[in-house]
């Protein structure tokens, strides 16, 4: 356990670490049990600091609301779907320190307001944020800082559906599926593999629009090192993407994604923001 | 040290009907998962009683946060219809009800005040000059309670400089490197207070897991 980070527990309680930092803890909690249970105990602990502010709302607020619900429709527990031979969170891949784009040994970050939504308009502090961490980091901040958790997904198209089945809905159903996935701050990526049909589809949730004039680039990853294109994914922020990989996935031992000037690029040119090691 | 509950017994008087009082804090968050469970399913009485029971703790904490009336309904607003939607990915394994709920709150105020601020920055030197105890911003009522008691004699046991790194956070809604910069301290201690500061009152108020 990587003492430093481990350090950032009580902050992360109370949602005082944004950005890299953030994204950086929450692959560390990803692998942390003593971590999660920490974050845990003193959230309640300072959830009891509410009791100390108790304010009655105005009626007006609960009527609002009750008209509201009746509109929304809860979402459903997370299940997995059938016939996927690896099941579950794909392990949350460890990421070595190497990958890990940015770390706590960073040169300390000003007293930075963290970056609200990926879409707020730019400001001057947004620009010298930009400036100051370059774009790969940049964008970071706007994943950490997108919608809430990142939901899992319930991915069944198969069974509806009654039109021959297209690569990404082969590739889901294969019995070989293997499923690699990726949190990064509240966006999620997926990468589903089926050895046997030498494809690979990647499934991302709340991705936020990539930084202007870039794109995020899929890489297959080959047993030499090289890392071959295997597609530009949408432009703009996206509830879900879904794309099928370019290449022979059954020959891959990874795949990464990285932030490329648009167009994209034919090597990658920047650190990878999410790495999915095919073990 | 006497355990204390882990959801204290929620004074009826204050902002809420229809709740059953009484009971251990224990029965209380139990009562509170079950009314998630019932939103999961789409129950609307439920959701009803589930507000009764915590909308002055969120909204509390909301306009503490964001200290703006108007823009404290807005995301208190958006909280609960969070908490709809989101109730059956609550786990109780993972924690109590009521602090999964407040996790999600304190996080939308935060939100809430740091996109404010992309728009026009807080004077951050002014705020620190002006931030006041926690305990002295108190409504009234909670200054009756016996619970607040509890909590605020655990509050006293942290040494003032993890008190003011800790309410900076939490109610100030600013990060530990801000938090750090506010208070002139080198950047690794702002977090280590604010953790020190936590376990303190976690351990105080008997919330190891």
């Amino acid at each position: 356990m990587n003492d430093d980070i481990h350090g950032l527990s009580g902050a992360y309680a109370v949602d005082a670490v944004e950005g890299e930092e953030r994204v950086a803890f929450e692959q560390h909690l990803a692998v942390c049990s003593q971590c999660r249970d920490e974050v845990a105990t003193l959230r309640a602990a300072a959830g009891e600091l509410a009791g100390l502010t108790e304010v009655t709302p105005p009626p007006s607020l609960r009527a609002a609301l009750l008209r509201d619900i009746s509109a929304v429709r809860p979402l459903p527990p997370v299940v997995e779907p059938e016939g996927v031979l690896q099941l579950a969170e794909p392990a949350v891949v460890t990421v070595p320190a190497t990958e890990t784009p940015v770390t706590e040994a960073r040169e300390p970050v000003n007293p930075a307001p963290d970056a609200p939504a990926a879409s707020a308009a730019p400001d001057e502090l947004a620009q010298r944020r930009a400036r100051r961490l370059g774009m790969p980091a940049r964008w970071l901040i706007g994943v950490a800082a997108a919608a809430l958790l990142a939901l899992a997904v319930v991915w069944q198209p198969w069974q509806q559906s009654s039109t021959p089945l297209d690569t990404t809905q082969r590739v889901l159903a294969a019995a070989d599926a293997q499923r690699f996935g990726k949190t990064l701050g509240g966006a999620r990526a997926t990468i589903v593999r089926s050895p046997s049909l030498g494809k690979a589809v990647i499934i991302a949730d709340n991705m936020p629009a990539a930084p202007a004039g870039h794109v995020y680039e899929v890489w297959l990853q080959h047993k030499d090192g090289t890392m071959v294109k295997a597609g530009l994914m949408p432009e703009g922020s996206q509830k879900q993407v879904s794309m099928v990989l370019d290449g022979d996935a059954a020959q891959a031992v990874g795949a990464g994604i990285t932030v490329e000037p648009a167009g994209g690029s034919t090597s990658p040119t920047t650190p990878p923001i999410a790495l999915f090691p095919f073990a | 040290m006497v355990r204390m509950a882990l959801v204290p017994p929620v004074d009826p008087s204050l902002g809420g009907t229809g709740v059953p009082s009484g009971g251990s804090g224990e029965a209380r968050s139990t009562e509170l998962a079950e009314m998630l469970k019932g939103c999961s399913l789409g129950d609307e009485q439920a959701f009803t009683r589930l507000y009764d029971a915590t909308s002055s703790r969120l909204f509390g904490l909301v306009l503490r946060v964001v200290r703006d009336r108007a823009q404290a309904e807005e995301v208190t607003q958006d909280v609960f219809l969070e908490i709809w939607r989101m109730s059956a990915r609550f786990d109780a394994d993972r924690g109590s009800a009521l602090s999964w709920m407040l996790t999600i709150a304190h996080r939308k105020a935060v939100d809430r005040v740091r996109s404010a601020e992309a728009a026009g920055r807080r004077d951050a030197a002014y705020e620190a000059r002006n931030q006041s105890p926690a305990y002295d911003a108190t409504s009234e009522e909670a200054h009756r309670r016996l619970d607040a008691q509890r909590v605020r004699r655990a509050l006293d046991t942290l040494t003032e400089a993890q008190r003011g790194a800790l309410e900076l956070a939490y109610f100030g809604g600013y990060t530990h490197r801000e938090v750090a910069a506010m208070l002139e301290l080198p950047v690794g201690t702002a977090k280590t207070r604010i953790r020190d500061g936590l376990i303190r009152l976690r351990d105080t108020l008997g919330l190891e897991s």
